[in-house]
């Protein structure tokens, strides 16, 4: 059972978020389509080529907060390794919750299925 | 309803009418004291979609590099010929080769062949992907040549044959073979490539999806803003307070109750939501078909090269070489549809959702037909052309009075094969229709030119494949093994073939 939420609860202002998807190999497909919804009600939507391999850039600014949509589509059984870290100039910040200073996840998919991954960002002055 | 339809008219209407075509998932719980605003979250998540078994995904690349196998072995031309001497060395060999990892697992139950793998010999990206084969067959019962055998006066025949084949090496009678198949937008079924194509096709079918639940989408967002409005709060009431940490029991927050409740339900109405857009998604791609494309894959057309060469000891025959060009195609496929009906998709407007994305999903349904073995049921055709070069070889003993020429020739062998399933029950039996072309014979130096043409019915009993086949050759000698001849150039073949 692999984690499909990411929570960053106090992140500074001029952070970035990148996040990176491979799940395509010669004999499996997994594409990978994210979605950015900012507090302000601004959305962006970015194709597959940007965010696999990726990485794929946001910058996160204060008083915004994000939800960031990851829909990975298994066009056959595959899996699909995720991985996202928040980056503030040279320090990186750990997600709530994990010693770890990067999010990672392998979701698992059968053919035709769709999985979802969420990270959640707020941020701080 | 059609899920396109009404995403125009009536969204939260359609996500119910949606949610009753799909199996019922049961309405999740609340979050709870003990539970944080992740794992609650995730909880949710799993059951609303939950992740495909890893040994399921494994299982199925396994077969996927499996069948990658078969077809490039079939692909190639083996040698035919059988004998004893040896098999006691290339057993042993067998076992080393088996326990260096190097035993081929797709053709080695082949009885007197052992089939050697060296890929290690290619480059690694082409080992990986499987588009390119190198291997040895060794045959381990490699026999004299019968027509050498023959030339021989009857009275020593017998003990030349036996010396003969003392004679032979362990490598008398080896296939060196190299498979490559081509792999483009057109041909070949690499993800690699098709994934520029396919890939604004799902998108799409999530932009549609997520359009559907749109109210959902905004529904999820409001998790982090009341994170954010209570730690503005605290900060307000005490600047140096941490900020809430959404891995923190509900019950151990320092915050609240009122605050904790109202992050209670933000969390569950966030994970339902979230789980929304996901099922929304999910109805669209099945609605589509989009869930179905790679059906249409498997279906591409294959073009396959082999190039072999048989190393022989002259005693078991001349060493040949040869060049085999395969294509197997059906008539629907990815590329065919891209092509021609499904052009709509192959723009990169297909990915916003809007009329080319309609179009796209109308083309892909019709396609794909309503039912689910449509595509796996229809005709597939291959069609092979190989050329030989025979050396020439001269056996000459004096002693017996033996003096055979063999000239060096060359063969062309063309095949045509059709075949599909009956019905989409396993056991609902398959036709197969052969017509193939020889220039030549092997070892003949007459040069006749051979016809056969086999039409065979195949019913699976049990575990077993039965084969009910019709033979034609246009001359008898051409038959082969046939149970029962009904005239000169015509036989029936029942009885599973030897193992």
């Amino acid at each position: 059972m692999s984690s499909r939420i990411g929570f960053w609860s106090a992140v500074p202002d001029g952070a970035k978020l990148r996040v990176s998807v491979t799940g395509t190999t010669k004999k499996t497909l997994v594409t990978a389509h994210p979605f950015v919804l900012r507090g302000d009600g601004v959305e962006q939507t970015f194709p597959d080529d940007q965010i696999q391999p990726g990485p794929l850039e946001i910058d996160l600014e204060h008083p915004n907060t994000y939800s960031f949509f990851v829909d990975l589509v298994y066009t056959t059984s595959g899996k699909a390794d995720v991985t996202a870290e928040v980056v503030s100039g040279k320090k990186r910040i750990p997600p709530d919750g994990s010693d770890d200073t990067q999010f990672e996840t392998t979701v698992a998919g059968s053919q035709g299925q769709t999985l979802g991954l969420t990270f959640f960002i707020v941020t701080t002055k | 309803m059609n899920p396109r339809v009404c995403w125009a008219l009536v969204p939260a209407l359609c996500l119910s009418s949606m949610a009753l075509a799909q199996p019922a998932i049961p309405e999740p719980a609340p979050c709870t004291d003990d539970e944080t605003v992740i794992g609650c979250f995730q909880r949710i998540q799993e059951q609303a979609a939950p992740e495909a078994a890893e040994n399921q995904v494994d299982a199925v690349k396994a077969e996927q590099k499996q069948a990658v196998k078969q077809e490039l072995a079939t692909a190639q031309n083996g040698a035919d010929s059988g004998g004893t001497a040896t098999a006691a060395t290339t057993n042993d060999l067998a076992q080393l080769l088996n326990a260096l990892g190097l035993l081929s697992s797709g053709d080695n139950a082949e009885g007197s062949k052992l089939s050697v793998d060296l890929n290690f010999l290619l480059p690694v990206q082409d080992v990986e992907n499987n588009n390119a084969q190198l291997k040895a067959v060794i045959n381990t019962e490699a026999k004299p040549l019968e027509q050498l055998v023959q030339a021989f006066p009857e009275d020593v025949r017998a003990a030349r044959k036996d010396a003969f084949q003392k004679d032979i090496a362990t490598f008398g009678d080896t296939q060196i073979s190299f498979t490559w198949s081509l792999v483009n937008s057109r041909f070949g079924r690499d993800y690699s490539v098709l994934r520029e194509r396919i890939a604004p096709m799902n998108q799409g079918a999530v932009t549609r999806g997520r359009n559907t639940a749109a109210q959902e989408m905004r529904a999820v967002s409001d998790l982090p803003q009341l994170i954010q409005r209570i730690n503005t709060e605290r900060a307000a009431a005490t600047p140096a307070q941490p900020a809430i940490n959404a891995a923190t029991r509900f019950r151990d927050l320092p915050i609240s109750s009122e605050q904790k409740q109202e992050l209670k339900a933000s969390a569950f109405k966030a994970a339902a939501a979230r789980a929304a857009v996901t099922r929304s998604i999910q109805a669209e791609l099945a609605s589509s078909g989009m869930n179905r494309l790679a059906e249409l894959v498997e279906q591409q057309p294959q073009l396959l090269f082999t190039l072999t060469h048989e190393i022989r000891n002259d005693l078991v025959g001349p060493e040949t070489t040869s060049a085999t060009v395969s294509w197997e195609i059906t008539r629907r496929n990815f590329g065919a549809f891209l092509r021609n009906e499904g052009k709509s998709c192959a723009g990169a407007d297909v990915a916003e959702a809007a009329a080319a994305y309609t179009r796209c999903a109308n083309a892909l349904q019709s396609y794909l037909g309503s039912d689910d073995n449509d595509l796996s049921k229809q005709w597939r055709t291959k069609l092979s052309a190989s050329y030989k070069r025979v050396k020439a070889v001269t056996y000459s003993y004096p002693g017996d009075n033996v003096n055979l020429l063999l000239p060096k020739h060359d063969r062309w062998e063309i095949a045509l094969a059709m075949g599909r399933p009956m019905s989409q029950d396993e056991k609902g039996g398959r036709v197969d229709f052969e017509l193939a072309y020889d220039s030549n014979l092997d070892d003949d130096t007459t040069n006749q030119e051979r016809f056969k043409a086999t039409l065979t019915y195949t019913r699976r009993v049990g575990d077993m494949d039965m084969p009910f086949s019709i033979v034609y050759a246009n001359k008898d000698e051409f038959l082969g093994e046939v149970d029962h001849q009904i005239s000169m150039n015509v036989g029936l073949r029942f009885r599973q073939p030897a193992k």
